[in-house]
């Protein structure tokens, strides 16, 4: 009796954190009940595990954050615990609360990109893996609110991954993904009536595709909104492993190659500066480094922000692979800041523009145990919020992700950035 | 290993795709007797030579007969058409003999029937043909070392090519009208004749070129490998010599480089290392058939060129060099696979001494036939990462003593390397962060996996293509290491 009542409880408090599960306790989906420890998801009619009441053990990859109005870190994980997209946000004493947003039944929650919007609602896009599909998450007075977002073309094609959020001034959503069956950079932008529209940016015609990218990919769409609300994606090609940006004029897309015939790494990320100018870090795989470029008065211009290099006792020069899980924001002073992992020490590392155009010297801002994987940088109004994740053994020896979050100095609060 | 292979091509070969050098290297840093090249008696260099001939489609003499004219007697004059005569050249022989290179060739017979048109007091009369024949002749030729000490040794014609044969004979139609004192017989004979001349002479000047890429005259090269090592390698004008019946031919040969960032700054070329030439005459190798051509490779010669490599920085590899195929860890690290799919190793490497290298005789029972080549590279840091779902981590990083056994072999004319053995000493592990292994499990996994690392990128080397002096271009008959040298005995 005690263990009936214990999953009973379970059940109610699962479906309390699933969007969508609407309906009631009732008798079916699960036959004559499921086995001690799990509990009845109604959406699929399988038994699951019930989600605890706190953050998951595994926490940090394929993460994102954001700030609210008060300063707040807002962020979004999937967790390999349960396969789920969490949401979650970190308290004053740097203790976290989540949610278990969407997973029950399916592997759902990689690539996820969040933001908030005016009303410090969180938003976030992310891949469902189970199904091959974009999906998207909105908080509402009522709870979460989830939608698979429809396709477009042939309805079996794969698409969501590496997919890349940003609301526009209304609070609706644009989101960038790859359709990798059709070897696409597609848009998807919803309406304020609520309807889906999906657009192909790039790479339809290209005849060699093979209808898949082969497994996951890396962070290589990123994309930012201007003041007119128009899409610019920085993203990697692809086809020619080239990195582009696709910017959204009246009529069609214009789009500038930032760095060509190389296989450049499935590393980007983009971020206006405070004039509303386009900038990007990404990770070059050939060189082993991370790159910089940015719009200077309407001129493509290029850095390596670092090469990678260090001295041996020796004096001879090693190089070793930098740049990629690479974050890029902008400061209240105006100048980036660009966090990325140190593929050959394990570290998260820090650079910050100089006024001069440079880059300060890589700072290690963090080297306990293997971190600096899926960064994510966004401005507040006191600083900047990161995160990373980092790689850690559990007691069974398996690899357990763990969420490490940092709040960077960024000059003056002018809250200028857009969010 | 590329360098070694590198070297290797250059030095037997004398030829290899590499950038020309704009200047030539310090003249430090070059010296003699590099390679050489040997011609023994038996070499059959006439069908050699036979063989460059026909493949540059030479071997047929095609003339041109220009138009002439002249008198029939009295008041008759001709005129004869444009016409081709091809003599076709066969029974080349060629010998080295009291210092000269001998060469005799027989010149087929041809015969060629020319139009001819007779005029009257500038009327056409009529058409004639004449019956032109060149009957069989022999012609030899003697080349010999002109050396000009700027432009390295050249086999040129020693003396005037000699023609022998019966004359060119012309028969005109018998009922073409000529009248006494016609002179249409000796003046298309003396043209015949004069074109002939003048197409052996041509045909002879044509063996110095032949007979050289036959011996190895024109061999060698200079050139950048990478832009990194710069490294010349020519026939010596002092080294060039025909004996009673043999010809030997030795070529400078040096490397330079700069050290590359990659190196230690300790870093140095080595001098030239000069060894006495093989004494191929006084050698008489245990053959079941002749061998066309004997090279000589100074091992010191190598020795500075493996040094050069390692200062210019092309023994080192960053792991954005490319991936390595079929490379697998997690059977060595278990704990590898809480990680989830790794895919694509890839691998930094970084010397960290100045490499020596020794030779060591083949192992036949491997199907080996050329001398083992024994590689040790101090503290050799090798860094090896693998591929996580689009990111390059780096999974281990050691510094040993490497000691590397290269099996070189030639397969269809190029140069290929296995790896005969791999021996890794005095191992530091530098970095493990992601493994979870004992320490005993991490440290023979360490090694298990460098060698694999090691072998990957030997076998990745690929093949080089080798050229060689065409009367060495069969198989490799024999390999032997001798006093400093390395010697190689090729068929013809």
């Amino acid at each position: 009796m005690q263990q009936r009542l214990w999953i009973l409880l379970a059940v109610l408090g699962a479906v309390a954190v699933i969007s969508g599960c609407q309906s009631g306790v009732m008798m079916g989906p699960c036959g004559d009940g499921c086995p001690e420890g799990t509990v009845c998801d109604f959406e699929t009619g399988k038994c699951v595990q019930p989600r605890p009441p706190d953050c998951p053990k595994d926490l940090g990859r394929y993460l994102s954050v954001a700030s609210d109005s008060t300063g707040r870190t807002i962020f979004s994980s999937y967790t390999t615990d349960y396969g789920d997209l969490v949401v979650g946000s970190i308290r004053s004493d740097s203790t976290m609360n989540c949610e278990y947003v969407d997973g029950l039944g399916s592997d759902v929650g990689l690539y996820t990109s969040l933001a908030v919007d005016q009303l410090d609602r969180p938003r976030v896009a992310y891949f469902d893996r189970s199904n091959g599909r974009l999906k998207y998450a909105e908080k509402t007075a009522g709870g979460w609110e989830v939608v698979t977002v429809p396709r477009t073309g042939s309805g079996d094609n794969v698409v969501g991954r590496s997919c890349s959020l940003a609301l526009d001034s209304d609070g609706l959503p644009h989101i960038a993904f790859l359709d990798e069956t059709a070897g696409t950079l597609n848009v998807a932008r919803k309406a304020s009536d609520g309807r889906w529209a999906v657009e192909v940016v790039a790479g339809a015609d290209n005849g060699d595709w093979p209808g898949t990218l082969g497994g996951e990919v890396g962070r290589m769409i990123s994309t930012v909104l201007d003041t007119k609300d128009r899409e610019w994606i920085a993203y990697r090609d692809i086809h020619s492993k080239s990195i582009k940006v696709a910017g959204r004029q009246p009529d069609e897309w214009s789009i500038i190659e930032v760095e060509a015939d190389t296989d450049l790494g499935s590393w980007v990320s983009a971020a206006l500066d405070l004039d509303g100018n386009m900038a990007l870090a990404y990770h070059d795989r050939d060189e082993g480094v991370l790159k910089y470029a940015w719009n200077q008065d309407g001129s493509l211009q290029k850095t390596v922000v670092d090469t990678g290099e260090e001295t041996a006792e020796n004096g001879a020069v090693r190089k070793r692979p930098v740049g990629q899980h690479c974050a890029l924001a902008f400061g209240c002073d105006e100048l980036p800041r660009i966090l990325y992992l140190d593929g050959a020490t394990l570290e998260l590392k820090l650079v910050v523009g100089k006024p001069d155009g440079g880059f300060t010297e890589p700072e290690v801002l963090s080297s306990e145990g293997a971190v600096g994987f899926f960064n994510t940088l966004a401005p507040g109004p006191d600083g900047l919020h990161a995160a990373s994740c980092r790689y850690e053994r559990n007691q069974e020896g398996d690899i357990q992700a763990t969420m490490v979050h940092f709040r960077l100095d960024a000059g003056i609060s002018t809250w200028r950035g857009r969010r | 290993m590329r360098v070694v292979a590198a070297i290797l091509t250059l030095v037997i070969a004398g030829g290899c795709n590499v950038t020309p050098l704009q200047e030539d290297l310090d003249p430090a840093s070059v010296g003699g007797q590099a390679v050489e090249y040997y011609v023994p008696p038996t070499s059959p260099l006439g069908g050699v030579m036979s063989d460059l001939l026909a493949s540059a489609k030479a071997d047929v003499l095609k003339l041109s007969l220009p138009v002439v004219q002249g008198s029939l007697g009295g008041t008759l004059e001709f005129v004869t058409s444009e016409c081709e005569l091809e003599i076709p050249v066969f029974d080349l022989s060629a010998e080295v003999l009291d210092s000269k290179l001998q060469i005799a060739a027989s010149m087929g017979t041809a015969e060629v029937t020319v139009p001819l048109e007779v005029y009257t007091e500038g009327e056409l009369l009529r058409a004639c043909f004449l019956q032109v024949n060149a009957p069989e002749r022999d012609l030899h030729v003697q080349l010999a070392f002109c050396s000009e000490p700027e432009n390295g040794p050249a086999l040129v014609v020693d003396g005037a090519p000699d023609i022998v044969g019966m004359p060119v004979t012309a028969e005109l139609d018998f009922d073409c009208p000529q009248q006494p004192g016609s002179e249409v017989q000796s003046v298309v004979i003396g043209s015949v004749e004069d074109i002939i001349q003048d197409s052996v002479l041509g045909f002879a000047s044509g063996l110095e070129e032949v007979a050289g890429d036959a011996v190895g005259v024109n061999s060698g090269a200079a050139g950048s490998m990478e832009g990194l090592v710069d490294f010349l390698m020519l026939p010596d004008s002092a080294a060039a010599e025909m004996g009673a019946a043999d010809l030997r031919i030795g070529l400078l040969g040096g490397f330079e480089s700069i050290r590359a960032p990659c190196v230690p700054t300790d870093a140095a070329d080595l001098p030239p290392s000069v060894e006495p030439p093989a004494d191929f005459p006084e050698r008489v190798p245990d053959l079941e058939v002749p061998y066309g051509l004997g090279v000589s490779v100074s091992k010191g010669f190598l020795s500075q060129g493996l040094a050069a490599a390692y200062r210019g920085g092309l023994l080192c590899r960053r792991a954005g060099a490319g991936d390595l195929s079929d490379v697998r860890l997690d059977d060595l690290f278990p704990s590898l696979r809480a990680l989830g799919s790794l895919s694509a190793v890839r691998a930094a490497v970084w010397p960290g001494g100045q490499p020596e290298m020794e030779f060591t005789t083949p192992d036949p029972a491997a199907g080996e036939d050329l001398p083992r080549m024994m590689v040790t590279l101090p503290r050799l840091t090798v860094d090896i990462y693998g591929n996580l779902e689009c990111t390059d981590l780096r999974l281990l990083s050691v510094t040993a003593d490497v000691l590397v056994v290269l099996a070189p072999r030639l397969e269809n004319g190029s140069l290929a390397f296995g790896l005969a053995e791999a021996h890794i000493g005095s191992m530091d592990i530098n970095f493990s962060e992601l493994l979870d292994e004992s320490d005993e499990d991490l440290r023979a996994g360490s090694i298990a996996a460098a060698e694999r690392v090691i072998g990957r990128l030997v076998a990745d080397m690929g093949l080089l293509e080798v050229p060689r002096p065409a009367c060495g271009g069969g198989d490799l008959l024999k390999s032997a290491l001798e006093g400093g040298r390395i010697l190689l005995y090729f068929a013809p």
